[in-house]
């Protein structure tokens, strides 16, 4: 029973930080226009903009990927990987909240996406190539 | 598929989706309240009970979602078509409830879209998985 809190603390902080960076992408201005000089052409808003669009999108695809191989039951027992998702995601939502409060410059993202989307995403297939290659499981 | 010993037919997604779903609402309950209180806080409301009938519904909608939970695991479980029948018949009301607050509330936060986005398409995939495995439990029992 000691694994039973874990997977919907695991399930729910994914969930935060999906729904986090749906906002993000969706009301994304005020960060693109923090990482711009006070004069700035549409060209380099537009090149800005395409880039936090990229990581977002990125994110999401990523964020998908480790629910499926989640709900799909292929990590969800495995203590490690829970312990590894659900610390990351979940300063991935509150770092991500800061993002939109204080209208953090968008170069900014990329830490918490090479933090708390990419390295669980990694993990996550080295769990999914143990335990389909090698049968180490659960 | 089925061997002598092992004739099981409650279906494993199927539970997994009810539990995750159980701890989704509750989060999204929470989330929900949260803004209410701030749309009350900020926003001019009609006077005329608007908002108290919103809240209600709100709160019907968590019990019928409940409910809805409780049949499709019981049901699942038991390997009972009835109540997964059950479960189908209050998923259609959860469904429409959710769709209220998504189009017809006074007030709709961007938050709350994609609140309700996420809890629709767990609502399709339990009626996906509700229907496949009414039909299992009302074949006859394999032995």
């Amino acid at each position: 029973m000691a694994v039973s809190g874990l997977v919907p603390a695991r399930f729910l902080c994914m969930i935060a930080h999906l729904v986090l960076t749906i906002v993000i992408l969706l009301s994304r201005d005020s960060n693109v226009k923090a990482c711009l000089p006070l004069n700035y052409s549409p060209n380099e808003y537009d090149s800005k903009d395409t880039e936090l669009i990229v990581g977002l999108s990125v994110a999401l695809g990523l964020l998908v990927f480790e629910l499926v191989g989640f709900m799909g039951g292929i990590s969800m027992f495995m203590s490690s990987q829970a312990m590894i998702s659900t610390t990351l995601h979940a300063s991935a939502a509150v770092s991500l909240a800061y993002f939109i409060f204080d209208a953090w410059p968008c170069g900014h993202y990329w830490y918490i996406f090479g933090f708390c989307s990419a390295f669980p995403a990694v993990t996550e297939i080295f769990v999914m190539i143990g335990s389909f290659a090698f049968n180490k499981g659960i | 598929m089925y061997s002598l010993t092992n004739a099981q037919r409650s279906s494993l997604p199927y539970q997994i989706l009810l539990y995750l779903n159980g701890w989704y609402f509750a989060l999204f309950f929470l989330l929900e309240i949260g803004a209410f209180i701030y749309k009350a806080r900020t926003l001019p409301y009609p006077g005329n009970g608007t908002l108290a009938a919103e809240l209600i519904l709100l709160f019907t909608l968590a019990a019928v979602e409940a409910v809805r939970l409780f049949f499709g695991q019981k049901g699942n479980l038991t390997e009972r078509s009835l109540a997964v029948a059950i479960c189908l018949v209050f998923s259609l009301a959860a469904a429409l409830g959710s769709i209220y607050f998504l189009l017809w509330q006074t007030y709709v936060l961007r938050c709350e879209v994609i609140l309700i986005a996420i809890q629709l398409v767990f609502i399709g995939f339990e009626v996906i998985f509700s229907i496949v495995s009414m039909v299992t439990f009302a074949r006859a029992t394999p032995f």
